[in-house]
């Protein structure tokens, strides 16, 4: 039988989850909420497949989690499950995931028995998702749903504003937000970032 | 080129500004120099004896009635706009002469025409001099006292800045301890109580709604009214200026041979002729302006005597002046000769203190500040904060009450149904909003570096070593920032397995440094955004290098925290 640790910091989902895998017949270990709940719990019973969220809150990201775990056991499978479409797009410099890693969006996920196959394929597990965006278009993107102004975006990136303008446009353009009259752009490129972070999807 | 050391403004203000604003005509002003030409009659009255004094009061009093009336309408016309821009000087100088002269003018047609003043030659003769030396007198009088009085208000005003600032330390020190929380607790506790007694009242008694609404309408309106007692910075006394201002310096010289010498010679020319007269003036000046020279070589030696040594030097040195004038050019000493040598003391004096507040402010004014500082009395600058605290936590806790309980509790009362649970509820949340401190004070290093580490303490050995003392809380945020950034860094890109924080103060700012054993600083793809908070705690004041392991060092010096 897999054992699996949980790692999500959102209760609910944490017993759904862990309730989900029983069903599933997966051996779930312990089921934690926190970074140092999670190392404990994985160095008292070295379990198979860590799953982990992405966003744990403040300090280390589920990422940096997995990276700890598999520096004490490297054949640890690991499966996110997450909100985000594309974990640059919950902090730009998550861009060295660790490799050989499941990646579930919360929302897509259709029954359990999904989650269930990622983690039994999680030894041979397929591509991070990317949304279509380079890595300074997502981090532009992140900081107008921010709400920061070009100016600001451009010093805190330490770039011309020129070139945060140039962003912007490429990433509305990726993601079709033409600029209408219909339609206020930066509003539009927010809604997207927030539908992509899974944190709803606002009026229509 | 160097720039001659000149200073442009005293005290914050030029001399124009001195000169030609609010206090250029005004009734401090002539409340000051009122009783001193009252005095003034009153001594010289006597050396005409078998006058009548009441007379030569009316005389005085009619002509410096004058005065004001020149000052008044200078004060609605050319002068109208000096409270809110200087006027030129001259306009100053002008009003002066024309005021002065009015006021001798006046003086003497009364005096002559009322038998009061023996006028051999007739008015006529008299008048043209009289006037030409009032004018002068107050053509360097009125700039001059204005100067002073405004440099005296500014001196105030310097001084209730220092408090402020003292006081805006003494509030950081405050906080740090945690006396804001403190005095919080101790406003908006008996409100909460009170609350919450409201609060059972309601769950017994359904139809207490409206007499629980009264309550707190009347708890926010007195909350309110006492916030309402601002407290203003007290400031300065100024017999405090004028003691340290005080000093024998040979500048008054200049006032003195402009201001008193031509009085002098005027005076002592009504009774001898005039080669005698200024001979007498002249030997009197020399003689106070050895005693002056005297004195202020002796002040400068024994500086705690310079107070007593102006005393002295006016007075001893106007009287051996006067003495030497009269007695040593032949003159005897009459009941005359001592009132006049009484008034030209008077005279001495007065213009000797202008001329020192003036002196002092242009040359010691920073001296003088210091002084000033050291005489604020601390418990002035606790109650002054205290105060000021008190006022404006009780006008939160009154706005709490007033806007979110008092609201609710309108809408209850309109509500047919649910109306209790409604007051319940606006209760609960004023009692909530209460309790919530907005007022977000220190908190200790120690704290902060212990929440930001805890989290990451899983996957790295972090050692600690913090100073012990409160961060401002406006610097809470950035240790944190830092700490976390130094952090996330060690971790993602130097595969760091022990960090080391120091968070300690260095003179005034918290300084953290965070080394790590990982890969060293190379490499960083995150340096742009990892920077530019850096330099935005720091304002540019960090570094980053390599450590004796091989690892990353920063270091960087908060700003202002």
């Amino acid at each position: 039988m897999t054992s699996v640790l949980v790692v999500e910091d959102d209760s609910f989902v944490r017993a759904t989850v862990t309730t989900a895998l029983k069903f599933h017949e997966f051996e779930v270990v312990d089921s934690v909420g926190t970074s140092v709940a999670a190392m404990d719990a994985f160095r008292e019973h070295t379990p198979d497949v860590a799953l982990l969220d992405l966003d744990l809150g403040g300090g280390p990201t589920g990422a940096d989690l997995a990276v700890g775990m598999r520096r004490l056991k490297p054949d640890l499978g690991i499966v996110f499950l997450t909100s985000f479409e594309d974990p640059r797009l919950l902090d730009s410099r998550l861009t060295n995931m660790p490799e050989r890693c499941g990646y579930v969006v919360k929302q897509s996920l259709q029954d359990t028995e999904f989650l269930a196959e990622a983690i039994r394929g999680s030894d041979d597990p397929g591509e991070i998702p990317r949304v279509d965006l380079t890595e300074s278009q997502a981090e532009t993107l992140r900081l107008v749903a921010a709400g920061l102004s070009n100016a600001e975006i451009a010093r805190i990136r330490v770039v011309e504003v020129s070139s945060v303008e140039k962003s912007i446009r490429r990433a509305a353009d990726v993601l079709g937000i033409r600029a209408d009259e219909a339609v206020n752009q930066r509003v539009a490129l927010a809604r997207a970032y927030y539908r992509m972070a899974g944190l709803g999807r606002g009026p229509a | 080129m160097d720039l001659p050391n000149v200073p442009r403004t005293v005290l914050g203000l030029t001399w124009r500004e001195h000169i030609g604003g609010r206090w250029a005509v005004s009734a401090v002003g002539f409340a000051v120099i009122t009783p001193i030409a009252l005095l003034a009659v009153l001594i010289n009255v006597q050396s005409f004896v078998g006058v009548d004094l009441a007379w030569w009061v009316l005389a005085s009093a009619l002509s410096m009635a004058v005065m004001g009336a020149v000052w008044w309408l200078a004060s609605v016309t050319v002068l109208r706009n000096r409270r809110t821009a200087p006027v030129t000087v001259w306009v100053v100088v002008f009003v002066g002469f024309l005021s002065g002269a009015a006021r001798s003018i006046v003086a003497t047609v009364l005096t002559v025409e009322w038998g009061l003043f023996p006028a051999p030659e007739g008015l006529t003769a008299l008048l043209p001099a009289r006037a030409a030396v009032g004018g002068v007198q107050g053509a360097v009088g009125l700039p001059v006292l204005a100067m002073c009085l405004s440099l005296i208000d500014r001196y105030r005003g310097e001084r209730a800045r220092l408090l402020t600032q003292l006081a805006g330390v003494r509030q950081r020190r405050a906080e740090e301890a945690g006396a804001a929380a403190a005095l919080r607790d101790a406003l908006s506790g008996p409100v909460q109580t009170r609350l919450r007694e409201l609060a059972d009242r309601l769950g017994q008694d359904t139809e207490q709604i409206d007499v629980v609404a009264s309550d707190v309408r009347s708890q926010a309106h007195e909350l309110w009214s006492r916030s309402q007692v601002v407290s203003h910075p007290p400031r300065v006394r100024i017999r405090d200026v004028l003691r340290i201002s005080l000093s024998i310096k040979p500048l008054p010289l200049f006032a003195l041979w402009a201001i008193w010498l031509p009085s002098a010679v005027l005076t002592l020319a009504t009774r001898n002729p005039i080669g005698v007269a200024l001979g007498q003036s002249a030997l009197g000046a020399l003689v106070l302006t050895s005693v002056y020279l005297a004195g202020g070589a002796l002040a400068r030696r024994l500086p705690a005597v310079g107070p007593l040594m102006f005393l002295l030097g006016t007075l001893g040195g106007g009287a051996l002046a006067g003495l030497s004038m009269l007695v040593l050019v032949g003159g005897r000493l009459t009941d005359g000769n001592v009132a006049l040598i009484v008034v030209s003391t008077v005279w001495l004096v007065g213009v000797t203190l202008v001329v020192s507040i003036v002196e002092s402010a242009v040359r010691r004014s920073e001296q003088v500040l210091t002084e000033l500082e050291t005489t604020i009395d601390a418990d002035e600058v606790s109650l002054y904060l205290e105060e000021q605290a008190r006022s404006e936590l009780a006008q939160e806790v009154a706005s709490v009450l007033h806007g979110v309980v008092q609201g609710r509790l309108a809408v209850a009362q309109r509500s047919s149904d649910q109306s209790v649970a409604l007051a319940r509820q606006a209760l609960d949340e004023g009692i909530e909003l209460l309790s919530r401190s907005s007022v977000t004070t220190a908190v200790s290093a120690r704290q902060i570096v212990e929440d930001v580490t805890r989290p990451w303490s899983a996957l790295m050995r972090i050692e600690t070593d913090v100073e012990e003392g409160m961060v401002p809380a406006a610097g809470v945020r950035d240790v944190a920032d830092v700490i976390e950034e130094c952090l996330s860094n060690a971790f993602r890109h130097g595969a760091a397995e022990r960090v080391r924080i120091e968070v300690g103060r260095d003179a005034r700012t918290w300084v953290v440094r965070v080394s790590d054993d990982g890969s060293g600083s190379s490499g960083s793809s995150s340096a742009g955004l990892g920077s530019s908070l850096l330099d935005a705690v720091s304002g540019g004041d960090w570094s980053r290098s390599a450590n004796d392991v091989g690892g990353c060092a920063v270091t960087v010096r908060l700003v202002n925290r």
